[in-house]
């Protein structure tokens, strides 16, 4: 093959990635490697587009072939390790990214990444530290500020949370980025209704993000009229507050003698908490089952 | 390097060397590089020699000619003369009523239009309204909106309707969006330039911009012209989604050649065709750009009729085909989805043939069957479709496929 | 820079798991109707997914042992006559205790269970094992109160 056409080819590839198109480019990888099934660089595009389809044993195998080849060690192991995490093989990835930080400990992305496993695998104090071991080697790196926000969502620490939210804010590298941070922030402080609006927006601009939709979805679950009640009795603190409230409304009514009033209180007791767990059948029921 | 390289090398070096000029034409007329080649071949006889004009006529000649034998054996018109080229699209879609046209070759300068005005281009067919089965209403859409504004704009300037700007064509892959941008250009009588993503983009600095606007040129320079965008969501990108800021000045170019079009004068339509449109940048969507969505949906009864016909013309066929039941059966079904039935009972009756070694005829129940093994592939996008005008909370740019939607789908 | 060199060294032991979780509101069902076996069981197998220090999980089952023996205690002091307590009081009384039971498992899970959420975003399956711990809780109680009544 010419230098132009594989310049050309390298080009579509790129292009498709940029807007996470990966099967649109595999048709041009894969002719790449008809004419060069060795090529490094060729090869570990392969594994870009099956780490896309979540499939982590056909990517890794992938790279490594392109590390045999010649690829960028650094690249290669960082690759290798994000797809061990995410089939939860955590001392694999761990030995990938050490290998890769062994060559090269200035990477910011590694260090994250391996900060974001250390929290997986119960090791908070070592995850900050390599957070901000990244978050020193390169501060304006959008994915290791992406970490270090989802580091302090999981620890619950408000200020740091806005902090990191913010940053992540200014730095993102698009719209949906910005969009997805936001939805989680009020997620997680389980303000669905302003999450859901985020999470909308976001939607629109990419209606294929089926993660998004199942969101949507269960947030729309969640608000709908018939499940008013079980929203009320979560809101004074679940059910677990519900029932003692009740038990002692009971035995104060029963020792103040005043038993018409107790037992209406046990009928609507007994006839809310049985609705709260026929809800869900009933929204099958009546509004999944119309869909 | 290799030989073109070499003589590239020997012209920039020398621009009057007309020998080195005159040999590189060649090696590009060889790899059908016909923009280039013509380029160098004039560059060939800029000195005025005619020595060197009487071998660029014969080699020329010599190439024309061969290429008009070729159309002969294959029974279609000559589709070339060195003065004047017959453009006309291809298709593998019956031709009833072929309609062309005559225009000037125009060469122009730049690097990568090959693809525009390569000879493969050359292929002698047209297609029009008659030629796509059903979708009346579509047609009447496309006719109201895009042909009768194209071919009578007086009329509309009389009643201070605007005219101009581009059409999108959007819809569920495989349902023929490139198939209705060509029968409308033939419907108009234009000349049809399809473009893709691939004709564009360059890895060299700026050249991608070169390369657009070489192919408005060229469209221009050979009106009436139809440029067909093809997926032109990898072209225009939303930008509020892109990982990179690479695309950003093509877009821009793009958005500049679109504004640059006065369709009344310039006698030149815009037709993007995209399965997403929601990934188009909304910048697109404004007046003067593709400012006029068209849904193209799945066939409907007639135009999967027509589909089956066609695409079941050559196969040996039982007598008990019926094309009425088999459309019925296909509800939903893009064109790119009945042929893969068809393609899945064909393979099945050889597979039976070659396992019993009795050969026998594709019958009904071969296609009901491959029917029932598959399901239609636009139904994903239709529930896509459906999802986004529900959280969008209004149908807006969307709203002919949310009557599509309700009318069949709920 | 020791600070750092540190840091790169091997934490992760071979066949380290990530974290997993139940929904723990729902627990409070399973304390509910199961009692405070089923609510022992299930609730310590969720701090261990969640990596809860053991000592704290011990403590746990140590509360939970102490509300079924004190509910031992008096059955067999009922039983014997020596305390005048009707049996609906017992049974309300040990039903407050399993979800007293259950509100101490929440506030111990309630960190590491935000964690896991944001992190992995996955609840394991209840129903079933729910079901099958409640029936093991009833039958092992009822037998132990017999085992005390006699």
């Amino acid at each position: 093959m010419c230098e132009e056409q594989y310049a050309n080819d390298r080009k579509m590839i790129e292009h498709y990635f940029s807007m996470d198109r990966y099967e649109d480019a595999r048709p041009i990888i894969e002719n790449l490697l008809l004419s060069d099934p060795q090529d490094p660089e060729t090869l570990y595009l392969m594994g870009v587009v099956y780490l896309s389809r979540e499939q982590y044993t056909e990517a890794r195998e992938l790279v490594q072939e392109a590390l045999r080849n010649g690829y960028n060690p650094e690249y290669a192991f960082f690759f290798i390790g994000l797809t061990y995490q995410e089939q939860k093989m955590y001392a694999e990835a761990e030995d990938a990214y050490l290998r890769s930080l062994e060559i090269n400990p200035n990477q910011a992305n590694v260090n994250a990444a391996y900060g974001y496993l250390m929290l997986l695998t119960g090791h908070d104090e070592k995850a900050i530290k390599l957070l901000d071991e990244a978050i020193r080697i390169d501060p304006d790196d959008s994915a290791v500020n992406d970490y270090v926000y989802r580091f302090y969502l999981a620890k619950n620490d408000g200020s740091n949370q806005a902090q990191y939210l913010q940053r992540t804010m200014e730095i993102a590298r698009n719209e949906q980025e910005k969009l997805i941070n936001i939805a989680v922030y009020h997620l997680v402080k389980e303000d669905t209704k302003t999450a859901e609006e985020y999470l909308r927006q976001l939607y629109l601009l990419d209606p294929t993000n089926k993660h998004v939709l199942e969101v949507l979805e269960e947030i729309n679950r969640t608000n709908h009229m018939l499940f008013l009640p079980n929203r009320l009795i979560d809101k004074i603190g679940g059910p677990a507050v519900f029932y003692i409230g009740f038990i002692i409304l009971v035995l104060v009514l029963t020792w103040a003698d005043i038993n018409s009033i107790a037992i209406v209180i046990l009928a609507l007791y007994l006839i809310t908490a049985g609705y709260t767990w026929l809800a869900p059948l009933l929204y099958r029921l009546f509004v999944k089952g119309k869909i | 390097m290799d030989r073109i390289e070499l003589l590239q090398s020997m012209v920039e070096k020398d621009k009057s060397n007309i020998q080195a000029w005159y040999m590189l034409g060649e090696e590009l007329l060889q790899q059908e590089n016909l923009r280039e080649a013509l380029y160098a071949f004039s560059m060939a006889l800029a000195e005025n020699d005619y020595t060197m004009e009487q071998n660029v006529i014969a080699y020329l000649s010599k190439v024309f000619s061969s290429l008009e034998g070729q159309s002969r054996n294959t029974d279609e018109e000559n589709a070339y003369n060195l003065a004047s080229v017959r453009h006309v699209e291809d298709d593998d879609q019956p031709n009833p009523d072929e309609v062309e046209k005559t225009v000037e070759l125009t060469v122009i300068h730049g690097k990568k239009t090959d693809n525009i005005s390569s000879l493969k281009q050359y292929q002698p067919k047209t297609v029009t309204f008659q030629d796509v089965g059903g979708l009346d209403s579509l047609k009447k859409t496309i006719n109201m909106k895009i042909i009768k504004p194209f071919m009578d704009p007086g009329l509309f300037t009389k009643f201070r309707k605007k005219t101009g700007g581009g059409i999108l064509l959007f819809g569920p892959p495989g349902c023929g969006k490139t198939f209705i941008a060509k029968a409308t250009a033939g419907e108009i009588g234009a000349n049809f330039f399809p473009v893709h993503i691939s004709d564009i983009l360059d890895p060299f600095f700026g050249q991608s911009e070169r390369n657009l606007h070489d192919v408005f040129k060229t469209a221009r320079a050979n009106r009436p012209s139809v440029l067909f965008f093809d997926e032109v969501d990898t072209l225009g990108y939303s930008r509020s989604k892109a990982n990179s800021d690479i695309m950003r000045p093509l877009i821009d170019s793009m958005l500049t050649e679109m504004e640059s079009i006065d369709t009344g004068t310039d006698n030149l339509l815009i037709i993007g065709a995209t399965n997403m449109p929601w990934d188009v940048d909304s910048a697109f969507k404004r007046p003067g750009r593709f400012d006029k969505l068209v849904f193209v949906p799945p066939p409907d009864m007639e135009a999967r009729q027509t589909i089956f016909q066609l695409k079941l013309k050559e196969k040996p066929l039982s007598s008990d085909i019926s094309l009425e039941i088999l459309a019925t059966k296909t509800e939903y079904y893009s064109g790119a989805d009945i042929e893969n039935v068809i393609e899945l009972a064909t393979e099945n009756v050889l597979t039976e043939i070659m396992e019993t070694n009795q050969e026998r005829l594709i019958g009904m129940e071969d296609l009901l069957y491959a029917i029932e093994e598959t399901i239609p592939s636009t139904l994903e996008w239709l529930q896509t479709i459906k999802n986004y005008i529900k959280y969008s909370n209004q149908t807006g740019l969307y709203k002919e496929v949310a009557k599509y939607i309700n009318k069949v789908l709920l | 820079m020791d600070n750092t060199e540190s840091i790169y060294e091997k934490s992760v032991v071979p066949n380290t798991m990530g974290t997993k979780s139940f929904n723990i509101d729902n627990l409070f069902l399973v304390a509910f109707f199961g009692g405070v076996i089923p609510m022992v069981v299930l609730g310590a197998k969720n701090a261990k997914w969640l990596n809860i220090s053991k000592k704290l999980i011990y403590m746990l089952i140590i509360f939970g042992a102490a509300l079924l023996v004190t509910k031992l205690v008096f059955v067999a002091m009922i039983t014997s006559g020596s305390l005048d307590l009707d049996n609906t009081t017992l049974n309300i009384s040990y039903r407050v205790g399993s979800v007293l039971l259950f509100i101490a498992f929440k506030l111990v899970l309630n960190k590491a269970f935000h964690q896991h959420m944001v992190v992995c975003g996955k609840m394991e399956a209840l129903l079933k094992p729910a079901l099958i711990w409640i029936v093991v809780g009833i039958v092992v109680e009822f037998v132990l109160v017999v085992a005390v009544s006699m």
